[in-house]
């Protein structure tokens, strides 16, 4: 596994703290750097707290009000050039392109999956929901 | 001068009378005026009226007042005016006696010879049972429609909930493998792991296709094996993984057998067939059908399999779970070994027995 430091910032947003845990160990292994909330409502206060966050990463099903494709069409206005990548075991690819996601992984994800991934979304890959 | 048959009938009216008195539904035939001329034994009985409060009567006035109804005067004072058939005419009213009760009224104004004078006949059809009916239904439908909407929200909750499961257990074994200080152990907890995700994938599979029970083995295969290959394959470790399959559907339980055995074979291909980095090595899996028979291949172009001297080996682990899962599959397993590399399958073949010849 390629571990040179990538210096890219990730939000993880997972409200089942196994999962966070073991993707935030993935992602630091593989050389970023990671924040982590178990809810909307943390992710956005991180948000305002972190302005060198690049990418999101953002289950659906989270406790509160404002579920994962919530979160992801607002952090798409607030900040714009955060690219969010969806993970989620029933939500479909174009959901997530709807809301305004650049990646979508469908749970359960293997280590290099995500990896793959987030390197993907941060090599310029474009939204989910432009065809052009 | 010829006779007809009501010539042959001394009063018209007693044929008009017979036909009244027999009549299912209830009926009355009324003059101009609406007084009630006749009314038939089926509306005395419907609306629990002695005959003698009906003839002569004005129909609005019927049980005290009682049928002075507003749908009734819209129909016959208004409604008749220019036209001389009104049919399914709604009227929905609490009755004296009998209750709550929704009725078609069906009129026909039939012109005498004098100008002006005219009788009505008013038919009452009763459909009280069947709107309830209507409602009932209406309601059950609904009542479907929410079922439907609940249990697809709870396969949903379901599916989340598993997928989610099959997460934290591979959560949990990354996160072992990640702390040990042991390679082997490290090796065999990611092992585990691809054996959870083997697992997974039928999940997923199931979930993107809608289907409850089937999958699709080629699409199942080629994700599994991309899978591997993603997390085996590497600079230190180059090597292709191949794959096909005939079409075919199996069961979600069987897909899971199919996928663990897989699962092995590969990660032991990947793992020792290739000690010396400059071949070009390959690994192919192969799924094969005929009729209900299948076999399911692991093959590759490595060295094969090294006999050592002394007692022959035992099984590891992959070697019990590939025969106890074939074993499961009512399939058999069969290795070949050569200089030029390794074939496991697993046959599910049908034995037919002849008859003998004659």
């Amino acid at each position: 596994m390629e571990t040179a430091k990538n210096q890219t910032t990730v939000l993880i947003v997972e409200d089942e703290v196994l999962i966070r845990m073991s993707s935030a160990a993935t992602l630091e292994d593989a050389g970023f750097d990671v924040l982590e909330a178990g809810s909307s409502a943390e992710a956005l206060q991180v948000l305002r707290q972190h302005g060198e966050i690049a990418v999101l990463m953002t289950d659906v099903r989270l406790p509160g009000e404002m579920d994962g494709l919530d979160l992801v069409a607002c952090v798409r206005r607030r900040h714009p050039t955060i690219r969010a990548l969806v993970v989620s075991g029933n939500t479909s690819s174009r959901e997530a392109g709807e809301a305004g996601a650049f990646g979508f992984l469908p749970k359960p994800y293997m280590a290099h999956s995500l990896i793959n991934a987030v390197r993907k979304l941060i090599q310029g890959a474009t939204p989910l929901g432009n065809a052009a | 001068m010829p006779t007809t048959i009501f010539d042959q009938i001394e009063d018209v009216r007693s044929l008009a009378q017979i036909v009244v008195e027999t009549v299912r539904e209830p009926l009355l035939v009324l003059d101009d005026r609406l007084t009630i001329l006749v009314a038939s034994p089926s509306f005395h009985r419907a609306f629990q009226i002695d005959p003698d409060d009906t003839r002569g009567k004005q129909l609005f006035s019927l049980d005290k007042g009682g049928w002075d109804i507003q749908a009734l005067h819209l129909l016959l004072e208004k409604s008749l005016i220019d036209k001389t058939i009104v049919e399914g005419f709604l009227v929905e009213r609490d009755f004296p006696r009998i209750g709550h009760r929704i009725f078609l009224l069906h009129a026909r104004k039939v012109l005498g010879t004098d100008k002006g004078r005219a009788l009505i006949l008013l038919g009452f059809e009763d459909i009280t049972e069947r709107r309830a009916s209507e409602i009932e239904k209406a309601e059950l439908q609904l009542r479907t429609v929410d079922l439907l909407k609940q249990k697809e929200m709870l396969l949903q909750e379901m599916q989340h909930r598993i997928v989610n499961s099959l997460q934290i257990i591979a959560s949990i074994l990354m996160l072992k493998a990640r702390a040990v200080s042991s390679e082997e152990t490290r090796q065999q907890l990611q092992d585990a792991h691809r054996r959870v995700m083997s697992v997974a994938a039928v999940q997923e599979h199931l979930h993107s296709s809608g289907r409850a029970d089937m999958i699709e083995v080629g699409p199942y295969l080629e994700k599994l094996c991309a899978s591997l290959a993603e997390s085996m394959i590497g600079e230190s470790r180059p090597a292709t993984i191949d794959v096909t399959s005939d079409k075919s559907a199996v069961l979600s339980a069987d897909a899971v057998s199919l996928g663990l055995i897989v699962t092995e074979l590969v990660i032991n291909a990947l793992k020792y067939a290739f000690p010396d980095q400059s071949t070009h090595a390959t690994v192919t899996v192969r799924y094969e059908v005929h009729g209900t028979d299948w076999k399911l291949s692991v093959s590759d172009n490595g060295i094969g399999k090294i006999e050592k001297a002394g007692p022959p080996a035992k099984g590891g682990l992959g070697t019990s779970l590939v025969k106890a899962l074939a074993h499961q599959l009512d399939a058999k397993v069969e290795t070949i070994s050569s200089a030029a590399g390794m074939s496991v399958s697993i046959s599910h073949a049908t034995f037919v027995s002849r008859p003998p010849a004659a």
